[in-house]
């Protein structure tokens, strides 16, 4: 049986940050994932955004670490060359009821001790964001509120701890979890069962099932989709700043962002689901994205969308972030109800589970050799012309452009593939890379990725898949 | 059987509509008309009462550059022989260097048609 | 490499070649094609059906024969090109290029063709709602896996969209063994050829739905069905109660093309909001005097014999530019009215003859087209039929247009 010090159980961006933040000690850490690819259900289709807390629930675990995580991010997103940008939000009021809104937000914004928020006249947001609808007539602008790649975040988490040691089971399933006088022994997995001190059950959307191996599910999680359009990099209308609608009591409602690459990314809805797998997009969902969004930003366009699609924010009931162990139950940690801020608050999450065990009899020593660099695939399309010749001088597939779209070149890809916890189907690639992420959507570059990556792990055309098993591209051969 | 018929025209893209009566069974046409070319006049009469196609589809190659090379009926081959002449197709294996216009097949199902490359491939 | 070009071309299709033999005969000494497949002709490389040539060499061709016909001339003309080679960046006077063996280059050019063509309108670009399986593939994309890569995309499908290539793959897929289920077009007429709709759909008896359109794809991890609906005809809009679902493993999207113009648009060049291509004149010259534009990136085309004869006549010019031999003129604009969609070239150079190209916006028996000078009819042509999956054409004399201040094609 295989043995190890402590059993992950998810590699979403809570997963995997926990991840790297284990592997700076010296213990033997496993991750289980059941997806083919890094980045969980959640933390990889959702908003982008790296947000403040602002308008946390203030007392809250909730409040208190995703406050905490966002001054982290510059000197993760450096140490893990993970694109992240500082452009701010802003919250305009059109209506008079929504202007009378504005003092309890900031008032709100101060008791999360986000200090940094600001009044703006309407005038002023115009000419922060000069698509705005004339009609502002005032605001908040929080200038920390941020944008970043969240697929990248979760590989940089991930991969840099699979170089500091951290072992990854993709593909594999928790399905058990054995409890032996009064605490846990071990992880049974798709893979066979796993010895282990620690568990810490970082399961997202799937957490309630996990804590249901320990009987600690005294909570349930549903789903809540969330749709979103992304527009093309030449929309006619564009946002520099997140632009974020004033909540109700109902919803958060729907922004308007620019992506880390420059995309316009407009959403989310926001609907209550059972299946945690639905991840389908609908004309009625889509149709009110529209609506809303343009009552702030009147010239949105949405026939210059290139994709749509959905994620599933883990809605827990009753809700809010809790971060569980048990005194009945050792050497187990209990993470749920982590949501839309989940993606921002990882690090710190990471960081409080893990002091959390240290403070509860976890032996570990801080390892001297951690390394918290990572150095990404080259991102060709942001180069000079000098890097560029450079890169392809040393290998020339850095000169064969693939995907048209994002300038993303033969090399990269194979880089992609090869790397530590490389990408093993073609939106794994499209994740790391963006290729087949632009306006084509895969038109041009998609048959030479099927190429590539057959190529480059030595299967056939037939076994490549767009993700998870069952999902082949192609059903054979024209010609055996 | 006297019959009439009205049939589209495919050989450009004008697609004109035609109408040809006479006997399908035998052959004999009576009248042409709404034809806007000789060739229009052609295909209307084949297509009468047997409809011709160019098939074209392709075929393996081994030790070549490319996984398959294309392949056509040098001319149009009765339409009711498109999936027998697949059949064949897709059994026929070419080896190294092949050049656009090949014989591949000659007298293609007895049709008296070759099927020939219509695109090449270089032995590797 | 050399140094200087006379005339350097992006994209080595129809368009490309043609342009470069055009330029040729012209007199240009030095002509380069850059291509970023691995080999020249294009997309005509993976279009293996017939139905090429006939207007060009009076006979019927498939694509790589056609293609063949064109690089043959190019190369016994001395035509130099690159292939594996991406255009990054188009100046006034130069290409910047990148592939495996110069690394990065710029080339320089007295004139500059863009021949880069279209792409294909996605699913994304639709917005059909449902989930994101495998399985969904554009026309082309299909094409070229099927075609060139030896590689089956699927054993059901059906088709979104009645283009050309739509058609045609329906036809292909049939021949391969799979079954098509349905061919569904929004529009209430056939989006391409009326030829294609008889020989790829009728033939193998494959449903053509017209008025209906895909409102919802299923499927978790690879297609397994779509949802088809019947549209308004006037909205568009689906007709809540005639969903139909159609279970197969494969989408394939033929629902448009689009001018690939990210070239010439960085290169702050004018283009046009209707053809999404470069507005140009008659001799194929973008808003920069050196530089011009031929094919499918300035409007898409219907048949590649219509690009390839666009294509030798921009070539031509080109080379008259590099030649110091195309004088800059006046220039007027020519317009659409009645049922014509677009016009093109946009603007003639009155005092040289013109064939102006242009389209329909909904089919129409027994139109006439006329083509007014400032108001005043000086042609007119009765119509059997237009349709706007098909090119029209006519031309000017420069006397009829002498003094005039703007032209108007007109279809009613």
């Amino acid at each position: 049986m295989k043995q190890t010090d402590v059993v992950v159980i998810g590699a979403g961006a809570v997963g995997s940050a926990l991840a790297r933040e284990l592997s700076k000690y010296d213990l033997d850490v496993t991750v289980l994932e059941k997806n083919e690819d890094l980045g969980g259900d959640s933390s990889r289709s959702n908003s982008a955004i790296i947000h403040t807390g602002y308008d946390a629930k203030p007392g809250t675990l909730e409040s208190q670490l995703v406050v905490a995580a966002n001054p982290m991010y510059d000197k993760i997103a450096r140490d893990l060359d993970v694109p992240f940008k500082r452009i701010g939000a802003i919250l305009p009021a059109f209506t008079d009821e929504q202007f009378a809104q504005l003092p309890a937000l900031k008032h709100k914004a101060m008791m999360n001790r986000v200090y940094d928020v600001e009044y703006k006249t309407g005038a002023q947001l115009l000419e922060m964001e000069p698509n705005l609808n004339p009609s502002v007539k005032g605001g908040l602008y929080i200038p920390r509120e941020s944008i970043i790649d969240p697929f990248l975040l979760c590989i940089g988490l991930a991969e840099n701890a699979a170089d500091n040691g951290v072992h990854f089971l993709l593909g594999t399933k928790c399905t058990g979890i054995k409890v032996e006088e009064g605490g846990v022994t071990a992880v049974e997995t798709t893979a066979g069962t796993i010895a282990t001190k620690y568990v810490v059950n970082a399961a997202g959307l799937y957490c309630d099932e996990v804590a249901g191996y320990v009987g600690k599910n005294d909570y349930y999680v549903t789903p809540r989709k969330g749709q979103f359009y992304i527009l093309d990099k030449n929309t006619s209308c564009k946002v520099g700043m997140i632009v974020l609608p004033i909540p109700t009591k109902v919803t958060k409602g729907k922004l308007m962002c620019p992506t880390i690459h420059g995309n316009m990314l407009v959403g989310p809805t926001a609907e209550d689901m059972l299946d945690k797998t639905d991840k389908s997009t609908n004309a009625e969902g889509l149709a009110s994205i529209a609506a809303d969004v343009s009552k702030m930003i009147p010239g949105v366009n949405l026939r210059d969308t290139i994709t749509q699609y959905c994620g599933l924010r883990a809605q827990r009931n009753p809700e809010g972030l809790n971060i569980d162990i048990y005194d009945d139950l050792a050497r187990y940690v209990n993470i749920s109800g982590v949501r839309s801020t989940g993606l921002t608050g990882s690090v710190a999450i990471a960081k409080y589970v893990v002091d959390l065990m240290l403070e509860n009899g976890l032996r570990a020593t801080f390892k001297t050799n951690f390394n918290p660099i990572r150095h990404g695939t080259p991102r060709f399309a942001e180069l000079s012309a000098k890097e560029r010749a450079e890169l392809i001088a040393r290998d020339p597939r850095y000169g064969n452009i693939v995907c048209r779209c994002e300038t993303v070149t033969e090399g990269q890809i194979c880089d992609a593939i090869h790397r530590t916890l490389g990408a093993r189907s073609v939106d794994g690639v499209k994740r790391r890379l963006r290729a087949g992420m632009g306006r084509c959507q895969g038109g041009f570059c998609g048959p030479r990725v099927i190429e590539i990556i057959a190529r480059e792990l030595g299967i056939s055309p037939e076994e490549v898949r767009k993700n998870e098993p069952g999902s082949e591209m192609l059903t054979g051969a024209v010609r055996e | 059987m006297k019959t009439e018929k009205q049939i589209v025209c495919i050989t450009c893209p004008q697609g004109c509509l035609i109408t040809v009566c006479g006997d399908d069974m035998t052959g004999e046409i009576d009248c042409v008309e709404g034809n806007s070319c000789p060739r229009g006049k052609a295909y209307a009469e084949n297509e009468f009462c047997r409809p011709l196609r160019i098939l074209t589809s392709s075929v393996k190659t081994e030790g070549s550059d490319v996984p398959l090379v294309p392949v056509r009926t040098r001319t149009a081959i009765p339409k009711e022989l498109i999936f027998t002449g697949m059949e064949v197709i897709r059994r026929l294996t070419v080896k190294g260097d092949v050049e656009c216009g090949d014989v591949i097949v000659p007298d293609f199902l007895g049709t008296g048609v070759d099927l020939i490359a219509s695109g090449s491939a270089k032995a590797v | 490499m050399k140094q200087i070009y006379d005339v350097i071309i992006v994209g080595g299709g129809p368009a490309g070649l043609a342009a470069a033999v055009g330029a040729k005969k012209e007199g240009a000494k030095d002509v380069l094609i850059v291509e970023r497949d691995v080999s020249l002709g294009g997309i005509l490389e993976q279009c293996i059906h017939p139905g090429f040539g006939l207007k060009t060499f009076g006979e019927e061709l498939t694509g790589p024969e056609y293609a063949r016909r064109y690089i043959k001339e190019a190369l016994d003309l001395g035509v130099e090109y690159k292939l594996g080679t991406m255009v990054l960046e188009v100046g006034d006077n130069s290409v910047t290029g990148v592939n495996r063996e110069d690394g990065l280059f710029v080339a320089e050019g007295k004139s500059v063709i863009l021949a880069m063509g279209c792409r294909e309108r996605t699913r994304g670009a639709i917005a059909t709602p449902g989930t994101r399986p495998a399985g969904v593939y554009t026309a082309g994309a299909a094409q070229r896996l099927i075609n060139r890569q030896n590689m089956m995309v699927g054993k059901t499908a059906v088709i979104l969209g009645s283009g050309d290539i739509g058609m045609i793959m329906a036809r292909r897929l049939t021949l391969e063994g799979a079954k098509v289920l349905a061919v569904a077009e929004i529009m209430d007429y056939t989006a391409g050829l009326t030829r294609n709709r008889v020989q790829c759909l009728e033939d193998f008896n494959i449903p053509l739905l017209l008025n209906h359109t895909v409102v919802e794809i299923k499927g978790k991890q690879r297609v397994e069905g779509v949802v088809i609906a019947e549209v308004d005809p006037a909205t568009k809009k689906p007709i809540a109660g005639t969903e139909k679902l159609y279970e197969c493993d494969t989408l394939l999207l033929s629902c448009g093309l689009i001018p690939e113009n990210e070239l010439t648009a960085a290169a702050g060049i004018r283009i046009n909001k209707i053809t999404n291509g470069p507005d140009v004149n008659q001799f194929m010259q973008t808003c920069k005097p050196s530089v011009f534009a031929c094919g499918n990136v300035v409007h898409v085309n219907d048949l590649a014999d219509n690009v390839s004869e666009e294509s030798e006549r921009g070539g031509r010019y080109a080379a008259r530019y590099a030649m110091g031999k195309l004088p800059a003129g006046k220039e007027i604009p020519t317009v659409p009215e009645g049922n014509v969609r677009y016009v093109c070239p946009q603007r003639i150079a009155p005092d040289f003859p013109a064939t102006l190209f242009f389209r329909a916006a909904k089919p129409e028996k027994g139109a006439v087209v006329r083509v007014l000078a400032d108001g005043k009819e000086i042609s007119s042509r009765k119509l059997i039929k237009i349709n706007p999956g098909e090119m029209e054409k006519v031309t000017v004399k420069p006397e009829d247009v002498s003094g005039a201040a703007s032209l108007t094609v007109r279809v009613d």
